[in-house]
């Protein structure tokens, strides 16, 4: 096995790939990573046995074949190569690196031992812009739970209905939903819950553009885009119906500009109590004010802003780190919240932007119980 | 930089002083309250009456009976020291957040918006009334610029003192008072003293810093520094009010028993008491303890701790009623149950609500929280479980 190509390939192949890798107590060779070449392409592929990363490259390819290379090893030596244009060969399991001046060379083990990629998918078939797709996640991502007692939290839905495509994250206390519209009018009423973790890595390596390509049968997901192809296994747990928690026709509504109001909820955050996170938004005729209290160091701390707000006076309690969340991830310059009462969920919005929601619950006193969800 | 005004306060012969809080009989008496009355122990308070007759804290209980006949010996009731002390500290924390809890019957405090003495002093005042409103006790409160100075303070006018040293009284009073009474001089530092021919604390500042650390070693210098008044610690305040470590219920009953449905409505009956207790304290607990004991004397605890903080009745009462089932083999008489939780947790002012909650859960919550309320109107009574009667026969 012999190919060229620049310190670039090697640098995108890896660390398009790294988070994929296994632990060795399933299977020791997937602690690694296999590199192959056929083809005039090089590829790079990393695998837990549950989600499954390649990326492939074009390369100048002298014999084909295939190694795997120890991931640590792997990711220090490309990280710190000079640029420049790599040859890499290798005879049965002895590798040879070169880089300009740098000569390296290591053991690897034989390719034919990695498993196989994921066996091919068959199912409802869809494209998306590798752009939107992206948004989408990073829109949703942080509204999933990692909470050991709830699997079906620790994802995000994506539900084809009504015209739409959504993608709907939630832990339970706060829920965030895209919705695109779907112009493919075969795919209608199907769902999949892909985990967080294969969304954080489309998140992280989907190519900055083009189209993705996603096939997903009941089982499983398999994203290609690009260089990347991403393979994982879905979440069969049963996601929460969530459409009957978002919140419709608001009674008051708030248009807040959303920098300063970003900017104020994290400097009252400091002096908030970390247990509980709480803050308290203020809201009266054409003001907010955010306030929190932290007992440990007898912190306080206070600020208001200007709104547009001519709803009854409201006090409402919100965890401050669910705040920080939506309104760092929005860019419109404006948010709106939509309220009902103090113990309601409330709904935040940019401004002008209808296909992004943000559904957040308050807190409450431990002994009011909440009607709502009777 | 801004002065401080740090206050001590030391509750008068506490132990003694919530004995006869709570027993009238005892008001006006020698009292002395001790760790086992029967056995060899020490008097660890008397109360003012047996001072004359010259009891001190620390002394062997004999020696006590002897210079004082007739005393009323008590044995001490921790929990009930713990109760008030906690409550203390909470009257204190009205005033200021910045309060350190020193010992059971001693407590730092320092106010921190305060500019004068007499305001300093019209708080101590109002603190002093309020405990005795709350507690029908008297303590003393020293007022100073640090807490070396606010604990002698606080010792200068007992019982029921207030006193303040000003940086113009540091002198004078350190002339006239024995070194003994300076923070740290124990018995074995007091007899050092004398032999360096240190009488009173003003003594002590003819020497040097280096004449004290060779003298006494490492506390040498906190000896040079005492002496002069200066003190710079700082109050180590949490914040927090006293911990509760446990909170549990128990019941004798009025002829021992081995009827099975009497016995585990009684246990119902301390679950529903427990359980409403840290709702009302706002507290939830992960172990549940079960304490029984057994005709004639024998008595054993059990306890279970679980995954996560309870304060549901149910959960009590259903872990209670299987320990206790546990552990008893149906024929022996029972003379006590008791039912505790500990390893508490506070459950906060507010809890972050859900979008997406368990009606199951929910429509017990509501139970106990409609429960608790008719409860809170017309007493523990109104409401009970069937069981609950059956125990009494009912």
């Amino acid at each position: 096995m012999k190919f060229r190509c620049p310190r670039e390939v090697w640098v995108r192949g890896i660390s398009a790939v790294q988070n994929a890798v296994g632990s060795p107590i399933s299977n020791p060779i997937v602690e690694n990573i296999l590199v192959s070449c056929e083809n005039q392409k090089v590829s790079f592929f990393a695998t837990n046995l549950t989600l499954a990363i390649r990326c492939e490259r074009d390369a100048d390819v002298e014999e084909e074949g295939s190694i795997v290379l120890p991931t640590k090893v792997i990711i220090g030596l490309v990280r710190d190569l000079p640029p420049g244009e790599v040859t890499f060969e290798c005879s049965e399991t002895d590798v040879v690196i070169r880089c300009g001046r740098f000569f390296g060379k290591m053991k690897g083990q034989l390719g034919e031992q990695f498993p196989p990629f994921m066996p091919s998918i068959e199912g409802k078939t869809w494209s998306i812009p590798a752009e939107m797709l992206r948004s989408a996640i990073r829109r949703t991502i942080f509204a999933t739970s990692a909470e050991k007692s709830r699997f079906e939290l620790d994802g995000i839905k994506i539900d084809f209905r009504e015209g739409k495509t959504f993608f709907v994250a939630t832990d339970g206390r706060r829920l965030a939903q895209v919705a695109y519209d779907n112009p493919d009018s075969s795919i209608n009423s199907f769902g999949c819950l892909v985990p967080t973790k294969t969304m954080a890595e489309l998140l992280n390596s989907l190519p900055e553009e083009g189209e993705a390509r996603i096939v997903a049968s009941e089982r499983r997901v398999l994203v290609s885009c690009g260089d990347l192809t991403v393979a994982s296994n879905l979440l069969t747990d049963k996601f929460p119906p969530y459409e009957k928690i978002i919140p419709k026709d608001a009674q008051f509504t708030a248009i807040i500009p959303r920098e300063p109001f970003l900017d104020m909820v994290k400097r009252v955050s400091d002096l908030c109590d970390l247990e509980t996170s709480l803050v308290v938004l203020e809201l009266d005729k054409g003001s907010l004010k955010v306030h929190g209290e932290r007992a440990e160091v007898g912190g306080r701390g206070e600020e208001d802003l200007e709104v547009e707000y001519s709803g009854d006076p409201m006090e409402l309690r919100y965890n401050y780190r669910f705040l920080i969340d939506i309104l760092r991830v929005l860019d419109t310059e404006k948010v709106v919240i939509e309220l009902w009462d103090e113990s309601r969920p409330g709904l935040i919005r940019g401004l002008g932007m209808d296909n992004y929601l943000y559904v957040i619950m308050p807190m409450r006193r431990p002994e009011e119980v909440d009607v709502e969800s009777e | 930089m801004k002065e401080r005004f740090v206050s001590h306060l030391d509750m008068d012969a506490f132990f003694a002083s919530v004995e006869q809080m709570s027993n009238p009989h005892l008001i006006g008496k020698p009292v002395i309250v001790s760790g086992d009355p029967d056995g060899r122990s020490v008097v660890s308070t008397c109360s003012y009456e047996a001072r004359p007759y010259g009891v001190r804290s620390g002394m062997p209980l004999r020696e006590a009976l002897r210079k004082c006949p007739g005393v009323i010996v008590i044995q001490g009731n921790p929990e009930k020291y713990i109760h008030i002390s906690a409550g203390i500290l909470q009257i204190l924390q009205q005033y200021t957040p910045f309060v350190e809890p020193f010992s059971i019957d001693e407590a730092f405090y320092e106010l921190w918006d305060v500019d004068s003495w007499e305001e300093a002093g019209r708080i101590a005042q109002t603190i002093k009334k309020e405990i005795g409103q709350a507690f029908h006790l008297t303590g003393s409160i020293g007022i100073a610029k640090n807490k070396l100075l606010a604990k002698l303070a606080s010792d200068l006018e007992k019982p029921d003192g207030l006193t303040m040293i000003r940086e113009t009284d540091i002198d004078p009073l350190f002339q006239r008072l024995p070194i003994r009474d300076l923070w740290g001089v124990g018995e074995k530092a007091e007899a050092a003293m004398h032999r360096i021919g240190v009488k009173t604390i003003w003594d002590l500042r003819q020497y040097t810093e280096q004449k004290l650390q060779e003298y006494f070693g490492a506390v040498g210098m906190y000896f040079y520094h005492a002496c002069r008044g200066w003190d710079d610690t700082p109050l180590v305040y949490t914040f927090q009010e006293t911990e509760m470590k446990s909170m549990g219920n128990e019941y004798t009953l009025f002829r021992d028993s081995r009827r099975r449905e009497q016995l585990l409505g009684i246990l119902r009956f301390l679950a529903q008491k427990v359980s409403r207790r840290l709702r009302k304290a706002k507290r939830k607990g992960k172990t549940i303890t079960v304490k029984i004991r057994f005709e004639p004397f024998q008595t054993i605890t059990r306890a279970r701790t679980l995954p996560m903080e309870y304060d549901s009745e149910e959960i009590i009462y259903r872990e209670a009623q299987e320990l206790f089932l546990k552990n008893w083999d149906g024929v022996r008489k029972i003379r006590l149950l008791g039912v505790s939780v500990s390893h508490l947790r506070k459950t906060g002012d507010w809890v972050q609500s859900h979008l997406l909650d368990d009606p199951a859960t929910l429509h017990k919550d509501r139970l106990t929280l409609a429960k608790d309320r008719i409860q809170d109107v017309y007493g523990e009574s109104i409401l009970t479980w069937g069981s609950i009667l059956a125990s009494k026969g009912v």
